[in-house]
């Protein structure tokens, strides 16, 4: 049975506007609870683009359940930073942030228990392997570290890219924290909203062509100029790369590894830096145990970030060859 | 253009500003003519191809139709659409059965919703349910109109040819009742059934990596997936027409809350289910000539059914497997009454859920991989999948709250639970509730399960 509304509805401006911002305020109450992450700030001293707000607890429902407090520098490791002793420095993406993961579970904090050293978690969203050696310096020189781990996930770069980096000229990742997009970001709402946004609008990526990717000489190029920026600092250097996995039908695992990771290991090794390779623990892992690295409770298996068994699984090889090689 | 692309939200907002202004300063017919363009400019997004064989469909059934009444324009009326059907749908399914290579044929969207309405057409008229509509523009009108024309409802001739001809308007009152089942629709398709493909889509790609309880969880949510999917579409659609001023009948009754097949087969898809029961099931003699040959008729009907809904033998064995429970419980129909309601109507959830499985499987395959992680507690991945079990809270609150309305709560059509926008606080309500689908919403492309047919 249809009920009839008022032949003529008129809607006021008043009604509207009341309406507007008590809904703000309820969808902002909501995303506290669910999608409530910290703003970026500048980060002063170099070691990164930019730097969460400090002293933040966050919460993110998105893509597995992750929450937490940024440290005293806004970053997400679960001490402060008062200047003391820096055993292992991790400079990462995403990943090793740990945004979709409890800040306990995170690689630094599980490797941190391991080792019995401290590790501090340099890792930030949006940088990649470009952006952490363009920082590389200036992170080494403020937190002198024993070791430094540089992660990737990605071991293909053009001869552009490779470029860039040998030419310091990586694009800065803006902070954004300054007028109307800094006061918009307050909102948990509007920063959601605007993640939404863009993620259904995206388009997806064309794949790289063949003749783009840089031969053994550039990346000798990019490894070198690694080493040389960590010479000075006598600090260990690890890279370790981390491949995508996907099921196949027949419920298999593939470790999309990249063909280019044995020339890395190899020009690794000539330059004097560990490099690490997951694929293989991936695939001991899902054998034994039928456990993936990516994926969570609430997103598609085996992609996305990395979820609690994926740090677990980096700390452990991490422990493993950082106590081989001590 | 889907209804889930900016496209489209900036087509309907463009269309509701320009007809208003023709329906306030124009008459009626340069309305119906402007409503006939933009139905063949949003069909020809897709595809500008597309719209031809439309238009040559429309002008067949135009000319059949007005002389429906005699049985060679009857019988034209009737094969063209089902020819054009057969070819493009069915075609190579048939070379692939007999061992030929397919043929490079695209398949029209939306023709599988528009053939049948053309055939229901001229059927109405034939039997004089109706008279023939002399009004091409009216009448293209109606095989044209965008709200249903790519994934239904089916309208039959009868429910929607007056309304175009009445004064019915495009209104703050029914733009107010429009957008809230919009935002409905969207929020069961973006939300629910979106989310929760993902998790059934991982399963049913590699069921041999999942253990029997992920299995299982996946089969379940299927059939909420399904069901938001679909009854999601069904809602938008009836949403912009209402916004048009124009009314839609529902085309989903609570399937789930069924306690028989055949029940359910009275509440699901109900556009599609009451053409086949007028076109097919009651032409062939239905219940009329005898227990066996209804039974036949049913098993024929929901065969029909099946491959109606794909060009695949998993579609014809879904479809048959549904008969064949109709036929099985018809003789205890009235014995199962003496059971409590909530039982029979947990026993036929679950029977549909299990022939869901036929319908979701890209091959006999993937069945018979699904069956043996199931029957045989298959150990595997454990994906304990958050989306499945949130999706089924929030189907049950929402069931909880259309079943026990609130004073002042309305409810639109028996389903639809609409605020007062009027109101400051149902205004604030609608708004929470398009800011929390703009925040759950999944935004990576999961086209509409019945955009395939």
């Amino acid at each position: 049975m249809r009920n009839r509304m008022k032949n003529n509805p008129s809607f006021p401006i008043k009604n509207i506007l009341v309406s507007l911002i008590a809904s703000f305020i309820v969808l902002n109450l909501f995303c506290v609870f669910y999608y409530n992450v910290p703003v970026h700030m500048d980060c002063e001293d170099g070691s990164t683009d930019y730097v969460w707000e400090s002293n933040k607890y966050y919460i993110q429902m998105n893509e597995g359940i992750g929450y937490g407090k940024t440290n005293n520098e806004g970053y997400m490791d679960r001490d402060d930073y008062r200047g003391e002793k820096v055993n292992v420095l991790i400079l990462g993406t995403s990943h090793l942030q740990g945004l979709s993961v409890p800040l306990n579970d995170n690689v630094s904090s599980l490797l941190q228990e391991m080792l019995q050293e401290n590790v501090y978690n340099l890792a930030i969203a949006g940088h990649n392997l470009k952006v952490i050696i363009s920082n590389l310096k200036d992170a080494l020189e403020k937190y002198h570290p024993d070791t430094v781990v540089m992660e990737t996930n990605n071991v293909s770069f053009t001869n552009n890219e490779i470029k860039t980096v040998l030419n310091e000229a990586v694009p800065q990742i803006a902070s954004g924290n300054e007028g109307l997009v800094g006061l918009l970001q307050r909102s948990p709402f509007l920063r959601l909203a605007y993640s939404q946004f863009q993620s259904f609008i995206a388009e997806e990526r064309e794949p790289k062509k063949d003749k783009d990717y840089a031969g053994e000489e550039k990346i000798n190029e990019l490894l070198k100029l690694i080493a040389r920026i960590c010479e000075p600092y006598e600090c260990r250097t690890v890279i370790f790369y981390h491949p995508t996995t996907s099921l196949d039908h027949n419920g298999n695992i593939i470790v999309n590894t990249d063909e280019r990771t044995g020339i890395w290991s190899r020009l690794c090794q000539e330059n004097g830096i560990l490099y690490l390779d997951m694929s293989e623990k991936y695939l001991k892992e899902y054998r034994n145990n039928m456990i993936l690295p990516y994926g969570f409770i609430n997103t598609e298996i085996g992609t996305g970030h990395l979820n609690r068994h994926g740090h677990r699984m980096i700390a452990e090889e991490l422990f493993r060859i950082l106590k081989e090689e001590n | 253009m889907s209804f889930i692309s900016p496209e489209f939200i900036v087509f309907f907002i463009l269309f509701l500003s320009a007809g208003s202004l023709i329906q306030k300063f124009s008459n009626r017919r340069v309305f119906r003519i402007f409503l006939l363009i933009a139905d063949l400019v949003f069909y020809s997004y897709f595809d500008y191809r597309f719209s031809f064989l439309l238009l040559f469909l429309t002008v067949i059934t135009y000319f059949c139709g007005l002389k429906a009444t005699r049985k060679p324009f009857f019988c034209l009326g009737i094969l063209i659409p089902l020819l054009l059907l057969g070819f493009f749908k069915y075609c190579n399914f048939f070379l692939k059965t007999i061992g030929f290579s397919a043929l490079n044929i695209i398949l029209p969207l939306g023709i599988s919703f528009y053939s049948f309405e053309a055939v229901s057409y001229i059927c109405d008229i034939h039997k004089n349910r109706i008279d023939a509509e002399k009004n091409f523009i009216l009448f293209a009108s109606y095989l044209c109109f965008f709200p249903n024309i790519i994934s239904g409802p089916i309208v039959r001739a009868n429910d929607l040819l007056h309304q175009f001809k009445e004064d019915r308007k495009i209104s703050m009152k029914n733009i107010e009742t429009g957008i809230q089942i919009m935002a409905i629709g969207y929020f069961k398709k973006m939300v629910i059934a979106d989310r929760i493909a993902v998790f059934v889509n991982d399963v049913y790609a590699a069921p041999k990596a999942f253990s029997w309880l992920s299995v299982l969880l996946a089969v379940l949510s299927y059939s909420i997936q399904i069901y938001m999917d679909f009854s999601g579409y069904s809602d938008i659609a009836i949403g912009i027409s209402k916004c048009l001023g124009f009314d839609l009948k529902k085309n989903f009754d609570l399937p789930y809350l069924s306690g028989s097949v055949t029940e359910f087969w009275r509440r699901w898809h109900i556009s599609l289910s009451s053409w086949f029961r007028d076109y097919v099931y009651i032409p062939l003699g239905g219940n009329r000539k005898g227990r066996l040959k209804q039974y036949l008729n049913l098993l024929i009907v929901m065969g029909l059914s099946g491959i109606w809904h794909g060009a695949d033998w998993t579609f014809l064995l879904w479809g048959l497997v549904n008969g064949l429970l109709m036929c099985l419980e018809k003789p205890f129909l009235s014995v199962s009454e003496r059971f409590p309601a909530r039982l029979r109507k947990l026993f036929t959830f679950f029977l549909i859920t299990l022939t869901w499985i036929f319908f979701r499987a890209e091959n006999f395959v993937q069945v018979k991989e699904i069956f043996i992680a199931l029957f045989t507690f298959q150990q595997g991945i454990f994906q304990p999948y958050l989306w499945s079990f949130t999706g089924f809270l929030m189907s049950v609150l929402y069931l909880l709250l259309i079943k026990h309305p609130k004073n002042g709560k309305r409810l639109y059509d028996g389903y639809y639970l609409l605020q007062d926008l009027q109101t400051v606080k149902g205004l604030t309500l609608f708004f929470i509730f398009i800011g929390l689908l703009i925040t759950l919403a999944y935004t990576a492309s999961n086209p509409f399960v019945y955009f395939q047919f």
